[in-house]
């Protein structure tokens, strides 16, 4: 194991061009793929926070009495869809404008109760079930109105399975730059050992002791690629984050911690490893004939 | 140790031996002469096992080779020490390394391995030579590292394929005298290919002779 990594520091020096070559690919790689797994995180987490916002508001007319759309919470409630129902009455209503305003007395300063309507607040669980909760108020007596911002949502999941759909494309397209220029790196060293490996196996060599120092190379590539493309996003971060939550003001969206790092760091080199290693495989059977 | 029945090879439609039969018995030093062409080193090519044959059976140590499994020639080689006439010695490791590698493919502790390499280079007479690279050493010297790396793990058989040939006299009489006297003492069975009859002449040893890829004559 020590010997083995012992030979591939030392071709990582002697083929210092491809070693540079493949560690920028490889690094290139995954730095893309650090924003690719970022948006996907930040996207689901917007959604889910969207998703668990009131989906639905219904509006009463003033001539509905509280009893009655206490009726029909209980009926909402009940159905198998929803997932939450919240009745916020006139007086509510009120005490949350003026906390929502209260840095500015002019817009609250001549405003009444009388003048908001009662409202019940919806969440279903699926989105798609909107539709069905809106037909059902819509056939009920002293609807003022129905908002839901269903169309929103649903563009603005489809907008991110889009773009992850897109992310998905181009990272599996430089991961298989990574493999190819892992399979070309390898062949090249195995060319420029072809007499010592010849050698070797007069000596009586075995396979693994010929083709450990691959493997370590293709190790320590891996290890270096995936530990570049993390600092590299790492150091990107603080210029980031702060437009990502101006753009999302009021979202809470995490921060990036040390744990998040790790996790992003293990989970890139794991991937990196096994298409780097499945380069090395193919190289050796390839170009490596016992 | 080494019995070859009806071996033949052929290269395309060129025949480089046909029908051999030999016999070595453990412990014989044996020459294998003839002119070049003659098919000496797809001989011990095929002893090594780097090539198959296209018939017949080769037995090394009761063992016939051509049933062993790729994965496990390694076994057959630890067996068989090699020298040749381009000295096969790796050019960027000096003669301590080039001795030492032998012994760490089996997995030898460093302490084993010095000793050893220590021991084989005072054998072939190089033990002021243990640091230098193969550049840096003559001919002669260069050849007698590599028999100190055949020996190195201690092989039943050495087969030399023309191990003068690049040698001035003095140095090739130097090279055949070692060959021989490791065979004395150690008692290792040696195949040694040569097209120096000069050599064959002053050390008398069995001589087979090989033309056109068949046997001619056994002495």
């Amino acid at each position: 194991m020590i010997r083995s990594f012992g030979i591939a520091k030392k071709n990582l020096g002697l083929q210092s061009i491809t070693t540079f070559v493949s560690l920028i690919i490889n690094t290139q790689t995954f730095f893309v793929l650090s924003f690719f797994i970022a948006f996907a995180f930040l996207s689901a987490h917007l959604l889910n926070y969207l998703e668990s916002k009131a989906q639905l508001t219904v509006y009463f007319q003033d001539t509905v009495k509280e009893d009655q759309i206490l009726d029909l919470k209980n009926q909402i409630a009940s159905m198998p869809e929803v997932s939450d129902v919240r009745y916020i009455s006139k007086t509510e209503a009120l005490a949350i404008f003026l906390k929502t305003y209260e840095s500015e007395p002019l817009l609250t300063e001549s405003v009444d109760a009388g003048v908001f309507p009662a409202s019940l607040d919806i969440q279903v669980y699926d989105i798609n079930d909107l539709d069905k909760i809106a037909d059902f108020l819509k056939k009920q007596e002293g609807i003022e109105e129905i908002s839901y911002f269903e169309e929103a949502l649903r563009a603005f999941k489809s907008l991110s399975n889009g773009i992850k759909y897109v992310g998905l494309a181009l990272v599996s397209v430089m991961l298989f730059s990574s493999f190819l220029i892992i399979l070309v790196l390898t062949g090249i060293t195995i060319r420029d050992s072809s007499e010592e490996i010849k050698i070797l196996r007069l000596m009586g060599a075995t396979n693994s002791y010929i083709q450990g120092p691959f493997f370590a190379q293709t190790f320590l590539i891996s290890l270096l690629s995936s530990l570049f493309a993390t600092v590299l996003f790492l150091g990107i971060i603080p210029f980031v984050e702060p437009l990502v939550r101006s753009k999302f003001a009021g979202v809470p969206i995490p921060s990036v911690n040390f744990l998040l790092v790790l996790y992003l760091f293990l989970a890139e080199f794991a991937i990196n490893l096994f298409i780097s290693m499945l380069g090395t495989w193919v190289a050796i059977k390839k170009y490596l004939r016992f | 140790m080494l019995v070859l029945q009806g071996v033949s090879k052929k290269f395309g439609d060129k025949v480089i031996l046909e029908d051999v039969d030999l016999h070595i018995k453990p412990g014989e030093f044996v020459y294998l002469t003839g002119p070049s062409g003659a098919g000496k080193s797809t001989l011990l090519s095929l002893i090594l096992r780097e090539q198959l044959p296209d018939s017949g059976t080769i037995m090394v140590d009761s063992e016939d080779i051509s049933k062993i499994k790729d994965k496990d020639v390694y076994k057959l080689r630890r067996k068989i020490g090699f020298v040749f006439q381009d000295y096969r010695l790796l050019p960027t490791k000096n003669s301590f390394e080039n001795i030492s590698i032998a012994l760490e493919i089996i997995g030898k502790t460093k302490k084993q391995i010095k000793e050893r390499v220590e021991e084989l280079l005072s054998l072939v007479g190089l033990e002021d030579r243990i640091y230098n690279f193969p550049w840096q050493l003559s001919g002669g010297e260069k050849q007698r590292l590599a028999i100190a790396r055949a020996m190195a793990l201690e092989p039943k058989i050495i087969v030399a394929d023309e191990p003068t040939g690049n040698l001035d006299a003095a140095n090739s009489w130097e090279i055949l005298n070692l060959l021989v006297k490791l065979n004395k003492d150690m008692e290792t069975t040696t195949l040694l290919a040569t097209h120096d009859l000069n050599l064959v002449k002053n050390l008398k040893k069995r001589t087979i002779h090989l033309e056109g890829g068949r046997i001619t004559s056994h002495d």
